[in-house]
């Protein structure tokens, strides 16, 4: 496991091209968003932490059970 | 500030200014291009998108037991956000879970067995208000949910930095939630539980086409976290999960499509660890269809007092038979065709089918006495941007 996350950081380190701001293109599509459908997400995200035991990592917030 | 942007701008020597217009007006082509967001790949400034409204209608349908119906939720949704001036904006949205069924009462042996079918609906909403400064954003808001058994309330808030250049952006954010906990089987049950979310995250634009995001979160719960609707069910009073995620998008200018890859592991004090790998593919057909295959799969262990077995062996110590903390793996194929009309509307239809068996497991420890669980979810949304 520390490997993986040493990887990781590794790759941000170096991993990183300078990228000028009219370069953004392809980075500001809709597709290129984490989340382009952030109500889906939402609804996605509850539903996993509803059937299964491990969760997390996507943001803060949400709430409530609704664990039948 | 405006004025003190405007100072500086007339100090600067003629020929820095002819540099610094040309490269706005680029900036402010790039803008008119639809959804684009500079720096919103880093998640580095306002979404710049006006109002945005979504409305979507989800039903799930499970089953267990060689096909018998489980449980059946209808979820429609709601979520509304945009602007409330040049640099805050807002997040609302709400959701109903309507569900009704049969709720697993141990393993896989059914409350509707008994005719003690499960109905209950639930409620949720929640808001958040971003504030974006020069270099820096800061959001609060909130989250209540409320059940017949259950309700639950959450403020939080989360800050993001980013570099001038808007290439790296750090997230931090922290809720806290307190829930109160009841049961219609068991009017006087009456118990309360209090989790603490901590979340950090970077995001980086790595080149032209590719991004990438890693968050680590930590959630600590005390008090109840048994499940009233299961027999002899006793768990810990405390729980801390340590979740890491890590997710990669990169767009490939040849075919215009766009690979979303997530990982996730989880660890828990309850020896509970998952595994999760989510790919998606983002691909355009033609002028005004998005086609999303997606692959998903989960892997956990199970929680150290699972026990396969009702009775248990020990009503002293901890125990449950919720397989929900058993051992087993999941993996969910799904597919979703996004339309767009003209004047900001779209169309979205999503299938999803979910899988669980013990046997899918990462490693070799199983419950082979689990039956497989099987679960299909459709979704479809309308978005309209204002």
């Amino acid at each position: 496991m520390s490997r993986l996350i040493f990887s990781v950081l590794i790759l941000f380190a170096t991993g990183c091209a300078e990228v000028k701001p009219w370069q953004r293109g392809n980075l500001a599509r809709p597709s290129m968003a984490f989340d382009p459908d952030p109500l889906e997400s939402k609804m996605q995200q509850h539903l996993y932490q509803s059937k299964e035991g491990g969760f997390g990592g996507y943001g803060i917030g949400g709430g409530g059970c609704g664990c039948s | 500030m405006a004025g003190r942007k405007k100072g500086r701008w007339h100090r600067m020597p003629s020929r820095v200014r002819k540099g610094k217009r040309k490269l706005a007006s680029l900036l402010c082509a790039a803008l008119a291009l639809p959804g684009m967001e500079f720096g919103g790949a880093a998640q580095a400034q306002p979404q710049n998108e006006g109002v945005i409204a979504r409305i979507k209608y989800q039903d799930y349908r499970e089953y267990q037991n060689g096909g018998t119906h489980r449980m059946h939720i209808m979820a429609p949704s709601v979520m509304l956000s945009g602007p409330l001036s040049e640099r805050t904006e807002f997040e609302f949205s709400s959701t109903v879970d309507v569900m009704s069924g049969a709720s697993p009462f141990y393993h896989n042996t059914l409350t509707g067995a008994s005719e003690l079918g499960v109905s209950d609906k639930r409620r949720a909403v929640d808001l958040k208000v971003t504030h974006y400064f020069e270099r820096f954003s800061i959001g609060v808001g909130g989250a209540i949910s409320t059940e017949d058994d259950y309700f639950s309330r959450s403020p939080l808030v989360e800050a993001r930095v980013w570099t001038p250049d808007k290439l790296t952006t750090l997230a931090a954010g922290f809720s806290f939630s307190n829930d109160r906990i009841s049961s219609t089987n068991n009017p006087d049950l009456d118990e309360r539980r209090r989790t603490n979310n901590m979340f950090l995250g970077v995001t980086q634009v790595l080149d032209q086409n590719s991004v990438l995001q890693s968050n680590l979160a930590l959630s600590r719960s005390h008090g109840y976290l048994s499940d009233p609707y299961k027999p002899a069910d006793r768990r810990p009073e405390q729980r801390n999960m340590f979740a890491w995620l890590t997710r990669y998008n990169r767009f490939f200018p040849a075919s215009e499509g766009a690979l979303h890859f997530d990982y996730r592991y989880t660890r828990d004090n309850w020896s509970l660890q998952s595994h999760m790998v989510e790919v998606a593919w983002f691909q355009p057909l033609g002028e005004h269809w998005l086609l999303r295959p997606g692959l998903r799969y989960y892997s956990q262990s199970s929680a150290d007092f699972y026990a396969n077995e009702f009775p248990p062996s020990d009503f002293e110590a901890d125990y449950s038979a919720d397989q929900r903390l058993g051992n087993f793996g999941s993996i969910s194929p799904s597919v979703k065709l996004v339309r767009e009309f003209g004047s900001g509307v779209s169309v979205d239809l999503k299938f999803e089918y979910m899988l669980q068996r013990p046997n899918l497991k990462l490693g070799s420890a199983h419950d082979s006495q689990i039956d497989p669980f099987h679960a299909a979810v459709i979704s479809l949304g309308l978005v309209k941007r204002f």
